[in-house]
């Protein structure tokens, strides 16, 4: 039956969250972009809202993607840096628990339940062609076990990562690898710096010829978890665009032009409903896919095209609220110009980044 | 919980709804030519057939609802081109529901009631209604003069529900009236020419010395009665939902003879620029469902929202446009001929953005709402 009503543990995770990005991430997204680090005290506090550790719970909880969702979207209203950071533990932490056999669980999920904040990340998406590592990553049989060769682009955090959940094209489609982050032949690329999101120091993986057991091959198809993370990288873009539009709502209301408001002016204050449209109909995409994801085997369709959606409109968002800002959206003393940066940054992340 | 899965007795209506637009989409085109001619109660194909609109009500407990399923019956009336069967409903009704007194509902409760606001100075601002009922205390009548125009189902309809400016010794402002067909002085004008929706009857209606009795004033005021805009906006979406899903299904078909078809995991250097636009499509397509939905979920559970209806409306409108005009793009020169659906689509389409408040309207509503503006602050 149809219903946008979220349950009460949805809910009260939604207001946990909210209350965590208004008081703690977005007044440190600035500096922490500035630094192209995030303060540890912050990942720390980010951990402890037990996001990670309920992903990581081999007991199913009811709607696990709307949950997440949820909680994503309210951090990336905070920042939207912070809010991939953490998602990149959340969708390693729920492809082996739900996909994982029990051995794979007891193996990589146990840390999970610490205190201190780990980092893992869904490496997706091979490195640019264009970007000089272009190679499709690829394994194949190597004795008892596997051996990967390829390159993934733009991981989060990627010094950081104790564990990676890469995808390679094997005989059998494509398929998951579990790959620890200190095993030989891997090798982490220099983080460079990127557009947006600099606090996530993202950096390219490159794996050349790097040898797993047969035992660290995740049972079943890619699916879920590229729609699972279609779905985060969707509640990130919402949590960003409602960000954007909140901010410049009163903005236009006190900027005062040739003698009245601009926001009085139908081509501002169409634009603030055109904002406002496309930001409620991200998050009510980005839900619906991740209802179906939760309910249904796959969500192919709708987690794309949810995804799809948010990138463009979020950018669209992000684009207009510079705009309406003047000068003061394209200096580094208001959010404005990191909210575009981040917005174009997360829009063509589609798989890459492992979200 | 959320939830977007339809239930059993939903999937079972929208089956019947969807079978029974294929059925109907073989006479898309018999008003092209023909735009005098009225839209049958039921086209023959009908025969046999349970009608979808009485399977909601006998079924109404085991669905999603009967706001939700009406806006997806629509849609898929839409879909075929053309209703198989005539909804006999219209705005007027929603209206007088909303404005009426019970013993007023009561009377015109299942006739079909066209609603008459439009006037040639302009829809979208009532208060410019130069229409005027003056009040005859000696016959204890309405005498009703004025013109209005656009107005859907004005030669089919029972009774109009007509907006006018009251004369009156203490009273002043605006106020509707039902005038019921044959009443004198009520003419039916020539059914406009159109560009699109040839098989929708559009026609002016004439009040020239038109009396009705005192009974006949609904005076609610007037915004509850413009409140019904709120609960049809987003079906009017609807329909443009139905008309885009359509005119994407069939360019996908052509598409698919070339060897184009839509893959989810392709980024823009792996697919061609024909399927990446018709994805960029499809993303805004359920992205408007799902928000057509979402009013009418809030419509069922509270009450019309605010602007949650305008929000649907403006994405339904802007969709039409888009869809409509990227697949003539897609398609190319088969995208013009009369022998394929996307002209028609094209041509139908565009009124969705236009009637019941155009996207500025829509976009006015939403603004001075977020804004905290009132009408004479943001106009």
């Amino acid at each position: 039956m149809i219903s946008f009503a979220l349950t009460e543990e949805q809910t009260l995770v939604q207001a946990a969250a909210k209350q965590f990005a208004a008081d703690e991430a977005r007044p440190a997204a600035r500096a922490a972009d500035e630094a192209g680090e995030f303060p540890e005290m912050l990942l720390r506090r980010a951990w402890d809202l037990g996001l990670a550790k309920s992903a990581a719970d081999a007991e199913p909880m009811d709607q696990p993607s709307v949950l997440n969702a949820v909680a994503l979207g309210e951090i990336a209203h905070g920042d939207a840096a912070l809010a991939v950071a953490l998602a990149g533990a959340l969708g390693f932490a729920r492809a082996v628990a739900s996909q994982g056999t029990e051995a794979q669980r007891e193996r990589h999920l146990a840390a999970f339940q610490s205190d201190a904040p780990v980092f893992a990340a869904v490496a997706t998406r091979d490195a640019g062609w264009f970007c000089g590592q272009g190679r499709a990553t690829r394994a194949g049989r190597a004795g008892n076990g596997w051996r990967i060769e390829g390159a993934k682009a733009l991981v989060p955090l990627a010094a950081r990562c104790d564990r990676l959940l890469v995808t390679a094209e094997t005989e059998e489609g494509v398929r998951g690898f579990i790959v620890e982050a200190k095993s030989p032949r891997l090798r982490i690329e220099p983080a460079r710096g990127t557009l947006g999101m600099r606090a996530l120091q993202m950096a390219d993986i490159v794996l050349d010829g790097v040898e797993v057991t047969d035992d660290e091959l995740l049972p079943g198809a890619m699916r879920r978890v590229i729609d699972a993370s279609r779905i985060a990288l969707t509640a990130v873009l919402g949590g960003l665009a409602r960000a954007v539009y909140e901010y410049t709502l009163p903005y236009v209301k006190e900027r005062v032009v040739h003698g009245e408001p601009i926001g009085r002016k139908q081509a501002v204050a169409f634009k603030l409903a055109d904002m406002h449209i496309a930001a409620n109909a991200i998050r009510w995409t980005g839900l619906r896919a991740a209802a179906e994801l939760d309910s249904n085997p796959e969500a192919a369709r709708t987690a794309r095209l949810a995804q799809r959606y948010a990138a463009e409109q979020a950018l669209k968002i992000a684009d207009e609220g510079v705009q309406l800002f003047g000068g003061y959206g394209f200096i580094r003393e208001y959010p404005l110009e990191m909210w575009y940066r981040n917005a174009r940054s997360l829009s063509v992340l589609d798989g890459l980044a492992g979200v | 919980m959320v939830s977007f899965a339809l239930t059993r007795a939903d999937r079972a209506i929208l089956k019947e709804a969807k079978a029974q637009a294929d059925l109907a989409s073989r006479h898309a085109r018999e008003f092209e030519h023909d735009e005098d001619r009225m839209l049958p109660h039921a086209f023959p194909e009908a025969e046999g057939r349970p009608d979808t609109r009485a399977m909601l009500a006998h079924l109404e407990p085991e669905t999603s609802g009967a706001k939700i399923l009406t806006a997806l019956l629509y849609l898929e009336d839409w879909r075929g081109g053309v209703p198989l069967r005539e909804a006999r409903y219209s705005l007027g009704n929603t209206a007088l529901r909303i404005a009426g007194a019970p013993e007023q509902y009561e009377r015109w409760r299942n006739r079909t009631i066209a609603i008459g606001l439009t006037e040639s100075v302009g829809g979208s601002d009532p208060a410019s209604t130069r229409t005027t009922a003056t009040w005859d205390a000696a016959a204890g009548e309405w005498v009703i003069e004025g013109e209005k125009i656009f107005i859907t189902y004005a030669e089919s309809c029972d009774a109009v529900l007509v907006l006018a400016r009251l004369v009156h010794p203490e009273r002043r402002g605006l106020s509707a009236f039902m005038v019921e067909k044959g009443t004198p002085g009520l003419s039916v004008g020539r059914q406009f020419r159109k560009m699109g929706i040839r098989f929708e009857d559009t026609a002016p209606l004439a009040f020239s010395a038109c009396r009705v009795p005192a009974f006949n004033h609904i005076d609610g005021d007037l915004k509850s009665m413009l409140r019904s805009f709120s609960e049809s906006r987003p079906v009017v979406a609807a329909y443009a939902l139905g008309v885009t899903r359509a005119a994407l299904d069939f360019t996908w078909g052509r598409l698919a003879e070339i060897g184009i078809a839509p893959d989810y995991d392709q980024g823009p250097t792996e697919t061609t620029a024909a399927a990446d636009r018709l994805m960029s499509l499809e993303a805004e397509w359920e992205a408007t469902w799902t928000v057509v939905l979402q009013a009418k979920w809030i419509e069922q559970n509270e009450g019309p929202g605010k602007i949650d209806s305008s929000m649907a409306k403006a994405m339904g409108g802007g969709l039409a446009r888009r869809v409509t005009q990227t697949c003539i793009d897609v398609l190319g020169v088969c995208g013009l001929s009369d022998a394929y659906p996307i002209e028609k689509a094209f041509r139908d389409a565009r009124i969705f953005d236009i009637y019941e408040g155009t996207g500025e309207v829509q976009r006015l509503i939403i603004a001075r709402e977020i804004l905290g503006y009132s009408p004479k602050e943001l106009n």
